[in-house]
């Protein structure tokens, strides 16, 4: 760890990469806050639940607003996954 | 050459399962989907897809993979050519002369130029991984664990300095790799290390994790920021050229023409492939930086050149093969697709190395011919459905993100069946964020990772042949010589790059612009 964070330190060309990017963009907060909301309800209620209510929290942070858009990708995506991981892969989500 | 096409044979019979070719097939499908759709690349559509191959059996996992690694390749051309946004990294050299032929009106015979460029250089690579892959295993099993060591140091050196923010910083994101690969169990006495007392850490972190959380969720989060900062919307993709002329057609001479250029293409991309940490993005620019030199009118390139779009893509699609030769020999990934791959092998119980040829013949070979398959498949995808396809560029991306990151959290969940995997995508997910912020390449991070508990392994059996003397690395004449030549190459890439720092020239491959080559 030493030796990465001297190297990182010395390195000229560190600027170079850095983009115009914020983490403390708001958007970017919301989306990490997002996840862990998603993980922490998986952990807890289950996936199908979690993907009901993340998902279209996801598409209107993504400046969707057309709700019946939403309703049914959320939908649709919900019923594809059941379909890929349930039915034809016989996964089990949580 | 007899045993070679014997274990050909055998392999040819295990392709009887309907299950491998379509897996193959479908693989193809989907890389030249996500491929043509802007911000998906290859890396995405191969992690999204590793966890997924845990349901599959070992042959057909991998040939699902290798099927989404080819058909990428060219989708990512599709919208670099239609729209001069490159679906992949490597499809930016495509869009120099694929963007200005699809203004003229020549966008279909761009896309040909494209497909057969790719599937013809593809196939030619693929020949060398066939026919070079069990000699170069041959020459592997002869080398002892120090010399492999040595190799992977050398592998790991490569890949570091080839990191397209420097050598330094990637040398010192390999060496955060390493230091993560030591979590876990150690593999001679099994106590755990770097667990902190937690039981979920001394079993080790699995690579889907790590992979998903580096390359597809916070790619996906930092994209959307990217996009709503630029306030890029795919509805601005329907461009003009689509009622500009008619001419699709791509003639027997303007392959002749072209020829020329998909022979050079294919021979420097399958060198390049089979170096570790290159990249396709380097054997694309070799490519066309060659084809432009030899031609005698090379004014017309980055104007919409037939030899442009060819050199490029067989340039990128030769390095597929090749690529494979390091990783089925020695067990070291050339770049993130075939680590990803190698990720995929373990998680299927199957360890790719030098004794991994032998034993496993008549599979790897079955696989050798998968891939020409997939080539195939690539060939007839790729010529019926590109109209298609280029349909889904315009689809939204607000509804393509949110259905990957979706499915990059299952993916995470469905190789342990254990929610506890999420917090580390949730984790891995930041660092990247924090490494995309900072500069640091996560590439190095993920190949150190993979190739840690290798390079511990044969440290530790040297350790223990000799003595603990570690004098036998400089001893031994193969391993010294790796050992120099990665101690040469880190001296000789910081000098230049310190050099063109101090010049203001520094710049990495994939901010090159047309003007400049």
């Amino acid at each position: 760890m030493i030796l990465f964070g001297i190297l990182v330190v010395l390195s000229p060309e560190k600027q170079d990469k850095q983009d115009g990017i914020e983490l403390s963009d708001p958007l970017l907060l919301s989306f990490l806050a997002l996840l862990i909301a998603t993980i922490v309800i998986i952990r807890f209620l289950g996936f199908y639940p979690a993907v009901l209510l993340s998902l279209p929290v996801c598409l209107v942070l993504f400046g969707e607003r057309n709700y019946g858009k939403i309703l049914l990708f959320t939908t649709m995506t919900t019923g594809m996954i059941y379909l890929i991981i349930d039915m034809t892969l016989g996964g089990r989500l949580p | 050459l007899t045993e070679l096409f014997h274990n050909a044979a055998t392999g040819m019979h295990l392709l009887l399962q309907w299950q491998i070719l379509f897996a193959a097939a479908g693989g193809v499908m989907i890389g030249l989907i996500m491929g043509a759709i802007p911000g998906l690349s290859d890396i995405i559509a191969i992690c999204l897809m590793v966890p997924f191959t845990f349901y599959l059996n070992p042959i057909a996992g991998i040939a699902l993979l290798m099927g989404l690694s080819k058909g990428a390749n060219f989708g990512g051309a599709i919208p670099a050519i239609l729209f001069n946004i490159p679906g992949t990294p490597q499809a930016v050299i495509t869009a120099f002369d694929g963007y200005p032929l699809a203004k003229e009106g020549k966008a279909g015979k761009a896309l040909k130029t494209a497909l057969y460029s790719s599937c013809i250089a593809d196939t030619l690579s693929d020949c060398v991984l066939f026919f070079f892959a069990a000699p170069v295993a041959m020459a592997a099993i002869m080398i002892g664990p120090t010399e492999h060591a040595a190799v992977v140091v050398f592998a790991l050196t490569l890949i570091s300095i080839t990191s397209e923010t420097g050598p330094i910083i990637g040398m010192a994101s390999m060496l955060l790799g390493l230091l993560l690969s030591c979590i876990g169990a150690d593999p001679l006495s099994g106590a755990p290390r770097l667990a902190f007392g937690s039981t979920e850490l001394s079993a080790g972190i699995d690579i889907v994790p790590m992979a998903l959380g580096f390359f597809v969720v916070s790619e996906i989060i930092w994209q959307i920021c990217l996009d709503k900062r630029k306030k890029l919307s795919s509805r601005e993709l329907q461009v003009g050229w689509e009622n500009k002329g008619t001419d699709h057609s791509f003639s027997f001479s303007e392959f002749r023409q072209c020829a020329p250029a998909i022979a050079r293409g294919t021979l420097i991309g399958s060198a390049i492939g089979a170096l570790p940490g290159i990249g396709t993005t380097v054997g694309s620019y070799l490519s066309y930086v060659a084809t432009k030199k030899a031609s005698k009118h090379p004014e017309k390139f980055g104007n919409g050149a037939l030899e442009g779009i060819a050199a490029a893509e067989s340039g990128n699609n030769a390095c597929n093969g090749p690529n494979l030769i390091p990783l089925i020999t020695l067990g070291i990934p050339g770049n993130l697709a075939a680590a990803l791959i190698l990720g995929a092998f373990t998680m299927q119980g199957l360890t790719p190395g030098p004794m991994f040829m032998e034993q496993q013949a008549p599979m790897l070979y079955a696989l050798f011919i998968v891939l020409f398959f997939s080539n195939f498949f690539t060939f007839g995808f790729g010529a019926i459905f590109s109209n298609l396809i280029r349909k889904m560029v315009s689809i939204p991306k607000n509804y393509i993100y949110s259905a990957v990151l979706i499915f990059a959290l299952i993916g995470t969940y469905i190789v342990h069946s254990d929610t506890f995997d999420l917090y580390y995508t949730l984790g891995f997910s930041i660092i990247g964020l924090l490494c995309r912020k900072g500069g640091i390449p996560m590439i190095p991070m993920l190949i150190a990772y993979i190739l840690g508990p290798s390079l511990e392994l044969k440290v530790r059996q040297t350790m223990d042949l000799y003595s603990d003397d570690f004098t036998v690395f400089f001893t031994k004449p193969i391993s010294c010589a790796f050992l120099a030549l990665s101690v040469i190459l880190i001296a000789y890439t910081v000098y230049r790059r310190l050099r063109l720092h101090k010049a203001g020239n520094s710049q990495p491959l994939t901010e090159i612009k047309e003007t400049e080559l």
